[in-house]
């Protein structure tokens, strides 16, 4: 059982001392992703801006800042856009991250929006040259002829500068919305997916990419089913999944050939018909699938609750957990105010052994697997000073609430939180609730 | 009963989702559409099979008080605006001013049925929606599973058939009521076209009792019976495989304003009589002068339909005097 301490919040937008209720809606996280080693925390939000949290190193100076995160760069990824062609705007809001694997000093990462992704080298400078020749120091040309002596310009330090540039823009390769983008384990190519198809590219070239799913029907009144994620297998460079609007999950093997409409594996759960109700489609629509860091997994989120299957088992899940069953009473107000089409996503721990999910009123979910056990947490700044301890919360089903229970009818809609991540080798989590980011610790004592 | 108000209110709801889903920023989200039509399916077909069971019911209630009188009948025949067994004396006379073939009938009255329904919703909601016509058009779209007709509109730049794709809509929408009337339990399959044809010809005799009362359900015949013929060569042109007349459709969309709102006003006059037999008069009455006040608002298209309620107010009246 995790108990957390909370050692940091911070709100990348401006209106940190403000109430939520009146926050920019360009604040809001939709996006949250460390990087390999977990000394990056990127977030990307609705108004197309990137931040970035690096890792304060241990020293002896700061003892006690050790593990903390602060801000490390923000650029504005992307733009809003209008398709003239279309009359369509297209929003700048950030739907993914994914970090690629370190190979020199620059840090790169893939963010996109609803239509382009890009890729984005964030360097650092921490030296300046000094002594040119031909031009003072603060840029004046000097004249040639005044020019006696040679000398080589010296590195200087210089006060750490982050810049972030875009080295590759992927554009015009998607009808549909984006909503997934995966880096394959090759490290040289990436997939990306929208509603209706998944594109495999090259992290080099630009100008094309291929298509290697396609479940686009040739009579669009006949569709019936979505992409809804899409994820590379973590060691297979060959094998991917997605997940539709359905509720299946379907594995691919890129050898098997170009087109990869049919799949190698099919995974579905049998619908439970006891619990059939006009909403039933709607919350059996997978919104996130994420395979475990060992390759052996993969973990589904549905509106109700998270299935972790076994990649070997196709006819159903090896766990099941529940998030919030105590919403399956109330389907019908939650499609009326939108709810039931939040996307939650999940994430494994570093060693598979535990997953994290979302829910509403900024409670979130940890589930062990080993143990069965499991715990609800709630990210909020009356509940997270610095340094102070998460207590553990409930949601009263039924009957008599108990004291420091919460019914299901005083929580909180609009604070949902959609977005967590897990670092990849420490129990560190981070999860943004709605335009806040707080990051947790397990305290080891 | 309740099923049908839950239902009902489902659906009124999903319409406003779908709407509103048009004028948002980011362009049309195709997986949210895609579930709220498939809540808007089941919710109808619940809705309307309880509408069944509701007009058998009263059928049989009719049967039993007035075994002889033959317009009451018939007058519930057409408010209920379900299949019934026998013909309306009216309807003969309206039918035979018009000639044509049973299939192609039936495929109008299918087609306008599958629409009334959803227009009797917009009626409802027509405080909210001004715009009923196109929006109207977009939901009739949406019973052919097609969550927002903006889905064809982004196909449009590929070289895809689109105004064949539109028409097969169409028809599978018209398959799809006889199948949930019939197999109430089942979800309806998407037919092919191969398989419309065969059903079209087992659904015949159901046909003209499907459509509305009145002569908007002439209006409809009569530019359906346009639209007939361009059918029948959209319908061809994929089996030959022509390329789409891109003409066809956008004809299809200006006569379609039209046969919508005569169809919704004769679905909200239809909505409001379906009660009581006694006060039908009074109903009846209002919502015709109702159905005129708006009609002229609404331009010369009401003002076809004006014509056609006005030509046939002449009989419903005998029928309202006998009984």
């Amino acid at each position: 059982m995790m108990i957390a301490t909370v050692f940091k919040t911070s709100t990348p937008g401006t209106n940190s001392l403000m109430s939520t209720s009146s926050f920019d809606q360009a604040d809001i996280i939709s996006t949250v992703e460390f990087n390999y080693s977990g000394d990056l925390l990127a977030t990307g939000d609705k108004g197309g801006r990137v931040v970035i949290f690096q890792r304060e190193q241990e020293s002896k100076n700061r003892p006690h800042h050790r593990g903390e995160y602060n801000v490390y760069s923000t650029f504005q990824s992307h733009e809003p856009e209008f398709d003239y062609l279309k009359s369509l705007e297209i929003e700048e809001k950030i739907n993914k991250i994914r970090w690629l694997p370190q190979q020199n000093a620059a840090h790169f990462l893939l963010s996109t929006n609803d239509k382009t992704i890009k890729l984005w080298k964030i360097s650092e400078r921490d030296k300046r040259a000094e002594g040119y020749n031909l031009k003072e120091e603060d840029g004046r040309f000097r004249d040639p002829v005044r020019i006696t002596t040679l000398r080589v310009p010296v590195l200087k330090p210089m006060d750490l500068m982050v810049e972030a540039s875009p080295r590759r823009i992927f554009a015009n390769a998607h009808t549909y919305h984006i909503n997934s983008i995966s880096v394959n384990s090759d490290y040289e190519t990436y997939l990306s997916a929208d509603d209706l198809r998944i594109n495999l590219w090259h992290l080099e070239i630009t100008d094309r990419s291929f298509n290697i799913v396609d479940i686009k029907p040739a009579n669009m009144e006949e569709l019936t089913e979505v992409i809804t994620a899409a994820e590379c297998h973590p060691h297979q460079c060959n094998v991917f999944a997605y997940s539709s609007s359905k509720g299946t999950i379907r594995l691919c093997d890129m050898r098997a050939g170009a087109l990869c409409d049919q799949h190698s594996k099919f995974f579905e759960e049998p619908e439970d018909p006891s619990n059939r109700s006009f909403f039933s489609e709607i919350i059996s629509s997978i919104s996130d699938v994420k395979f475990s860091h060992n390759g052996r997994y993969m973990m589904t989120r549905d509106y109700l609750s998270v299935k972790v299957w076994d990649v070997n088992m196709e006819t159903r899940p090896l766990e099941t957990y529940q998030v919030h069953e105590y919403l399956r009473s109330k389907l019908c107000s939650l499609y009326e105010n939108d709810c039931i089409f939040d996307k939650f996503e999940c994430c494994w721990n570093g060693s598979d052994s535990a997953i994290m999910t979302g829910s509403y009123n900024n409670f979130f979910r940890m589930f062990d697997r080993n143990t069965k056990r499991d715990i609800t947490l709630e990210a909020s700044r009356e509940s997270s000073k610095p340094r102070a301890i998460l207590k553990p919360r409930k949601v009263c089903t039924g009957g008599k609430r108990k004291k420091d229970e919460i019914s299901v009818d005083s929580l909180d809609f609009n604070k949902k939180i959609l977005h967590t991540a897990w670092h990849p080798k420490e129990n560190i989590i981070a999860v943004a609730a709605t335009n806040n980011l707080y990051i947790f610790q397990d305290k080891v004592n | 009963m309740e099923f049908k108000v839950e239902a009902h209110r489902i659906m009124t709801i999903s319409l406003g989702k779908i709407y509103s889903s048009r004028v948002q920023r980011g362009g049309i989200k195709l997986h949210k559409n895609l579930l709220v039509s498939l809540v808007l399916r089941s919710a109808r077909q619940v809705y309307l099979s309880e509408q069944e069971e509701l007009y058998l019911q009263q059928q049989q209630q009719l049967l039993l008080a007035q075994p002889g009188e033959q317009s009451p009948e018939t007058w519930s025949d057409r408010t209920e605006c379900e299949p019934p067994t026998e013909q309306s004396p009216s309807w003969a006379e309206m039918e035979s001013n018009i000639s044509k073939e049973q299939a192609p009938s039936w495929t109008e009255m299918g087609r306008t049925d599958s629409k009334e329904q959803p227009a009797s919703w917009t009626e409802v909601e027509s405080s909210g929606y001004k715009e009923q016509a196109p929006s109207w058009t977009e939901m009739a779209r949406t019973d052919s599973k097609e969550p927002a007709s903006s889905w064809t509109e982004m196909e449009s730049n590929n070289p895809e058939q689109q105004a064949a794709s539109w028409t097969e809509g169409q028809r599978t929408d018209c398959q799809e009521q006889p199948l949930s009337r019939v197999h109430s339990e089942e979800r309806t399959d998407r037919q092919s076209p191969k398989g419309l044809e065969e059903g079209r010809t087992t659904r015949e005799p159901r046909a003209p009792c499907r459509a509305v009362a009145g002569c908007p359900g002439r209006l409809v015949r009569r530019t359906a019976r346009e639209q007939e013929t361009a059918c029948t060569r959209k319908r061809r042109s994929p089996e030959q495989g022509a390329a789409a007349e891109p003409a066809s459709p956008l004809k299809r969309a200006r006569t379609e304003p039209v046969v919508l709102q005569a169809n919704s006003q004769s679905e909200e006059e239809q909505m409001e009589t379906s009660s009581n037999v006694s006060s039908l008069i009074n109903i009846f009455g209002s919502s015709f002068s109702g159905l005129l006040t708006k009609e002229e608002s609404e331009g010369e298209s009401g003002q076809i339909c004006c014509d056609q309620v006005l030509g046939s107010m002449g009989s419903w009246s005998r029928a309202i005097v006998a009984f």
